[in-house]
């Protein structure tokens, strides 16, 4: 977590701003990274979905029947990514659907429902989406457990109040 | 562009269209509405053809649809026309006349605008043509001269006739002046060392004047007339109150203008700098030549001014921001240099009607890798980056082509940031954790500080967030302010950032007589200025009571709509 930064210009002003990582925080710069891997790896398996080339197969697809219920998570769950290096957060809880962004590994999601083994996020995830996590990688070649509780007193905090229904979307 | 049946196609070079026109569509970016006058020598002369009168002028008013296989959005342009629907000058033909050569053409900014009150502002830059390009320049030229004046004569044949500071009997207090302060022109009452007003804001940018002690008073006074105060111990405001500034070197000005903020790690170049703090360079670089020192605003404007960039009224700009409520303006860098360092002169400014649009996070070196040193990111002994040889060690693990690919990822690292009098960087943290340092190469900036541990819980989970407006309110006002550290990045104070480093050259500061900028350094964790950001009203705070400090219900100096700004923006994420 970086410090909250805030400035105003008291004279006309000409600033020069660089990010950078170091060993502190080189952690941040795989994160970037992985999520540049990621989007690649999901425009590939897209591709190969739309438009199949003769002898590559057809990557597999996990989604969630229509008819199966989604069910809230009051309070909210806190799941962690276990699947390495990353797990896919989508649109919609489909393999097929566009892809949000990434969990690196261990890193804690914060489920607000359920629908067919898909965790939706509490919170709006990216651009006011809210995001899905598969969390049994079992029908995508055996990749197991992508998603597991966290254990705890309590867990880590909450993003939504006690009692709050999530919107379903 | 539009003719009378709709868009019209041209192809230039093709004389589909009489040569003056030509030339003013040369002068222009996509998006633009323009009105180009032509002359006509560049016309149909003395001779006129069909309808045309003899030495006829032409006017053209277009409005730029597309070039090439790029098209502009034409959601807004009817304010656009509005904007540009102003009759024009009765005596255009006649100021046309008296330049020779290239034809002018005035092109008020293009808008991105939906709320009402926008369309009523008025152009806030006019494109300049060659000839008046050439004029600009040698007037930037000019102010950079009188700018870096140290000679009170020489500051006083400077001064805009109608400064009141060219009424002193007594010049030697020019030399003391902020030399931004000599150059400004306003009908209203500039400040004199014997006004409070002045001794506030001599004080404010530390050690210009030496003060008397009663005068030192008054300015803590002001600077402890703050909206933070009932958040902080009483202790903190009575020990600030009964101290007189002190205008040590490299003293942090931060806990006096708020009450309860923490000073901030001041050290000279070269010092090594542990991540976990903000600090703030001081002094001089040690090595010469750092490109970007010389950098300053001729120097864009004058090689780079016709690049395109983006100004906007809230910087950074995230996802809630993007429904049209935003003011953004596509205009040229030029245009955008003059903007930022004229703005506050005008009216509108004054009164605080016209937004503040910032040009924040422009990829310099994307757009001109021609400029690009390997030393541009360096801070040496200061800094140990690994971010190139983490991502070479990674591109090789992936077996990923790396020619090309590891520079240009080094380059859009850097960004450059052009803003007015009362530009607000919205709080936020930077993405991907990432560490920045932010160097002002001119001007001066106020930083405000928040130790990532204040942060409310809901930013502490995961997926990482940005703050909705209920979450900032429901911060910890006591903690917050407690966890502030302020900065003034005048240049011979603080400079910016979060890991502040001065930029100056050794030669050119002594020469304007004052030390040099400084580097500011933090651990800040956001890179594209994209997520967990939100708008403060701690910060709106914050930057009042320093309005306040300067005793200044004068909007002359002072003259932004920062605050406001600040509290209409809305939390989002990106």
């Amino acid at each position: 977590m970086g410090w909250w930064h805030y400035a105003v210009s008291l004279t006309p002003s000409l600033t020069l701003m660089c990010n950078f990582w170091d060993h502190a925080n080189v952690h941040g710069l795989h994160d970037t990274f992985y999520l540049q891997v990621a989007r690649a790896i999901d425009r590939t398996r897209r591709e190969a979905r739309t438009s199949p080339k003769p002898g590559n197969a057809v990557p597999p697809v996990a989604e969630v029947s229509p008819s199966e219920p989604i069910r809230t998570l009051t309070p909210p769950l806190t799941y962690l990514a276990a699947h390495k290096p990353f797990v896919f957060v989508r649109e919609a809880p489909s393999t097929a659907a566009p892809m949000l962004g990434i969990l690196r590994t261990a890193q804690p999601f914060l489920a607000g429902a359920v629908q067919g083994g898909w965790l939706r996020s509490a919170e709006p995830f990216d651009k006011g989406r809210y995001g899905w996590a598969l969390e049994d990688g079992s029908s995508l070649g055996g990749l197991g457990r992508l998603m597991i509780r966290a254990q705890g007193p309590g867990g880590l905090p909450t993003l939504a109040p006690p009692g709050q229904v999530a919107p379903r979307r | 562009m539009f003719s009378g049946r709709g868009p019209l196609t041209i192809k230039l070079g093709s004389k589909q269209v009489v040569h003056g026109m030509e030339v003013g569509l040369c002068a222009l970016t996509l998006g633009s509405l323009a009105r180009i006058h032509v002359p006509p020598d560049f016309a149909y002369g003395e001779l006129g053809s069909g309808p045309i009168p003899p030495s006829a002028h032409l006017v053209f008013e277009v409005e730029m649809l597309g070039i090439n296989d790029r098209q502009t959005s034409t959601r807004n342009s009817w304010l656009l026309r509005r904007l540009l629907m102003l009759p024009p000058p009765a005596d255009l033909p006649e100021r046309a006349a008296r330049l020779p050569g290239t034809p002018p053409v005035n092109m008020p900014l293009r808008y991105h605008a939906s709320s009402p009150s926008e369309m009523q502002l008025p152009p806030l830059l006019v494109y300049q043509p060659e000839r008046a390009r050439a004029a600009a320049a040698a007037a930037a030229a000019e102010d950079e001269r009188r700018f870096a004046a140290s000679d009170p004569e020489a500051i006083a044949d400077a001064l805009p006739t109608d400064s009141p500071l060219s009424q002193l009997s007594n010049l030697e207090p020019l030399a003391q002046l902020p030399p931004w302060l000599r150059r400004l022109r306003s009908p209203q009452p500039l400040p004199t060392p014997e006004s409070r007003s002045y001794f506030a804001f001599a004080r404010l940018h530390r050690a210009l004047l030496p003060l008397p002690s009663r005068d030192a008073a008054a300015f803590t006074s002001h600077t402890l007339d703050s909206p933070l105060d009932s958040a902080t111990p009483n202790g903190a405001a009575g020990a600030g109150a009964a101290a007189a500034p002190s205008t040590a070197a490299g003293e942090d000005l931060g806990p006096k203008l708020i009450s309860g903020a923490s000073p901030i790690l001041h050290a000279p170049y070269g010092t090594a700098w542990d991540s976990r703090t903000p600090m703030v360079l001081t002094g001089e670089r040690a090595e010469t030549g750092w490109p970007a020192a010389a950098w300053g605003w001729s120097f864009w404007e004058r090689e780079y001014g016709d690049q395109y960039v983006t100004c906007k009224q809230r910087a950074p700009l995230f996802d809630s921001d993007q429904t049209g409520d935003t003011l953004i303006v596509e205009t040229s860098l030029r245009e955008a240099m003059q903007y930022a360092r004229t703005a506050h002169l005008s009216g509108a400014a004054e009164a605080g009607k016209a937004p503040v649009l910032y040009m924040n996070g422009w990829d310099v070196f994307e757009a001109l890798p021609q400029l690009w040193h390997p030393d541009i990111d360096k801070l040496p002994n200061t800094t140990h980056p690994r971010t190139v040889a983490e991502y070479e060690r990674l591109h090789a693990a992936f077996n990923l082509d790396s020619v090309g690919a590891i520079v240009a990822k080094a380059r859009g690292l850097c960004k450059l940031f052009a803003g007015p009098i009362g530009a607000i960087t919205r709080i936020h943290q930077d993405n991907h954790d990432a560490h920045a340092w932010l160097c002002n190469v001119r001007g001066r900036k106020l930083y405000v500080l928040c130790r990532p541990e204040d942060s409310p819980a809901a930013c502490k989970c995961s997926p990482r967030r940005s703050l909705s407006s209920p979450q900032v309110r429901a911060l910890p006002a006591r903690g917050l302010a407690r966890s502030m550290q302020v900065l003034t990045t005048a240049p011979a104070l603080l400079p910016t950032g979060t890991c502040f480093a001065g930029p100056r050259t050794r030669s050119k500061s002594r020469r304007r007589g004052h030390s040099t900028g400084g580097v500011a350094r933090s651990t800040a964790a956001d890179w594209t200025h994209s997520t967990r950001a939100t708008s403060s009203a701690r910060a709106t705070a914050a930057w009042s009571s320093l309005r306040q400090c300067s005793s200044l219900g004068r909007p002359f100096w002072l003259p932004w709509a920062g605050g406001t700004t600040l509290s209409r923006s809305r939390p989002r994420s990106r």
